[in-house]
């Protein structure tokens, strides 16, 4: 199993409903990941600034970790990990 | 012919003897909420490559930490929390080490804490995923102690993706001891009746503040289960422990009832506390006395901001060769009045400070901390209630000069002399 920091900017498609935010797919290195199963999402804070993170998996083993700047409003990849 | 003691005691149960009224305590039911192998389930939970692996939270390898928590894969293998990194890689070469991610952690807390806060408001944290619930109650509300804690585990599994295991007894110590016997995902309940068949049968260690220095000497005593300890005599366990012998005995007799406190009744802290050394090592106890006040004022001062009063009050004081000496008094009231902090130091200092030694550091804390709302006054007579009013009202002034100045626009005359 292999851990990386990615910590690059990805676009996110995100339904933002009833409160709650959602992301539904994302784009990095030119593909497109559709969110399949969102495992866990936490917030963690840098003074006012809100992150909010999600733990997802898009259509296979690999699990990627997605966060939200509530003050930069952009997404980026923060981390994967893969099998292998 | 004679009275039948059933009807009589009906009659006397319907109509208590004039003059005197009979409160009764009504039974408690508490709940101890503990979340299974925390750290590491939410990583297994978020990653799943992680699931069914031995997922070891606390540190990567290269790093000289020990282990936060373990999955109940690796606990296999002899790993446990608190165990050296290097240790858990020797039991478990095939473990899967994690760094582990606080803020993660702190966050899931939150949401955990806020959905048990939805079945009672009484709602006590313990730790990061530990908590004490009054259910006593919100069972009218749920029916029965099992259908509210199946309730619960369902809502946590349900909503955060955890598994917890609940302890249910009339007390916290007894709920504790129950949330122990069966994990993962375990519910046990412990009803008053049946203490003696659930509880007394297991060892000493299984008991809140039992530690691995006081299993031998209990050993020695011919004391190795709670049931032992319950029948033991607080007098020959005050022998040998002090006060500490009798809470024992009175713990495992159930017979220690502490509230469950929300978090807004407990203090953040468990201690609030300034200490300083200084450039130079001091000898003088007239310019040690100035640097107390400056202290006092300090620790008061943020005493009064977090709302938080204090019983317990400490010196600390270090000698040039780094010798530390602590000296505590514990007043009847607490307070957080810079006055009663500072003389109660003062007095530690003076009963205590060899003459010709020099100090590196000098520090003041309190603990014992509560929410302030009590009266202050101190078992030693320092000032009178009229005295204390004025010197409320001082310290509240004092306050807001501070908070529109800074700290330092008013000082003591005995500080000044430090500066």
């Amino acid at each position: 199993m292999v851990f990386e920091d990615i910590r690059e900017p990805v676009e996110v498609i995100t339904l933002f409903r009833n409160g709650i935010m959602q992301p539904l797919k994302f784009r990095w290195n030119n593909r497109v990941y559709k969110i399949d199963r969102v495992h866990g999402k936490w917030v963690s804070d840098e003074g006012l600034n809100k992150f909010f993170h999600y733990s997802v998996s898009a259509g296979s083993p690999d699990c990627f970790e997605l966060c939200f700047s509530s003050g930069k409003l952009s997404w980026e990849l923060t981390r994967v990990c893969m099998e292998g | 012919m004679g009275i039948d003691p059933r009807v009589h005691g009906r009659i006397k149960n319907r109509k208590p003897p004039m003059g005197k009224i009979t409160r009764m305590k009504k039974p408690k039911t508490i709940m101890h909420i503990d979340m299974d192998a925390f750290f590491a389930s939410i990583e297994q939970r978020d990653n799943p490559l992680l699931r069914g692996k031995p997922v070891i939270v606390g540190g990567t390898l290269e790093s000289r930490g020990v282990v936060s928590t373990c999955s109940y894969e690796a606990r296999v293998y002899g790993v446990h929390s608190a165990m050296p990194i290097r240790e858990a890689l020797r039991k478990c070469p095939q473990g899967i080490f994690i760094e582990g991610n606080g803020a993660k952690y702190v966050s899931t807390s939150r949401q955990l804490m806020k959905i048990l806060l939805r079945f009672t408001p009484r709602v006590e944290p313990v730790s990061i995923d530990e908590a004490f619930l009054d259910i006593s109650g919100a069972r009218r509300l749920y029916g029965t102690e099992e259908n509210l804690a199946r309730l619960i585990k369902t809502t946590i599994r349900r909503e955060l993706g955890l598994t917890a295991t609940i302890g249910v007894a009339p007390n916290k110590i007894m709920a504790k001891i129950a949330s122990d016997l069966k994990k993962p995902d375990g519910l046990t309940i412990v009803r008053d009746n049946e203490i003696e068949s659930k509880i007394y049968p297991l060892p000493v260690s299984a008991m809140w503040g039992v530690g691995k220095r006081t299993v031998p000497v209990l050993k020695k005593l011919g004391i190795t289960t709670i049931g032992d300890l319950a029948r033991t005599p607080e007098g020959t366990l005050k022998k040998w422990f002090g006060k500490n012998g009798i809470v024992l005995v009175r713990m495992a007799k159930g017979k220690i009832d502490s509230p469950v406190l929300s978090s807004s009744e407990v203090p953040d802290e468990k201690s609030i506390g300034h200490e300083h050394t200084f450039s130079r090592d001091i000898d003088d106890f007239e310019k040690l006395t100035g640097e107390l006040r400056l202290l006092a004022q300090l620790v008061g001062r943020r005493m009064r901001k977090q709302g938080f009063v204090g019983k317990r009050i400490t010196l600390k004081y270090r000698y040039e060769n780094f010798e530390t000496h602590t000296h505590q008094m514990t007043l009847l009231v607490s307070t957080n009045l810079d006055d009663i902090i500072y003389f109660s130091a003062r007095k530690l200092l003076q009963e205590r400070f060899p003459q010709g030694r020099k100090i590196r550091l000098l520090g003041i804390s309190v603990s014992l901390l509560s929410r302030q709302g009590e009266d202050l006054f101190l078992p030693l007579s320092f000032f009178d209630e009229k005295q204390i009013e004025k010197r409320k009202k001082l310290s509240s002034s004092l306050d807001q000069l501070k908070d529109h100045y800074g700290e330092m626009i008013i000082l003591n005359a005995s500080i000044l002399e430090l500066r």
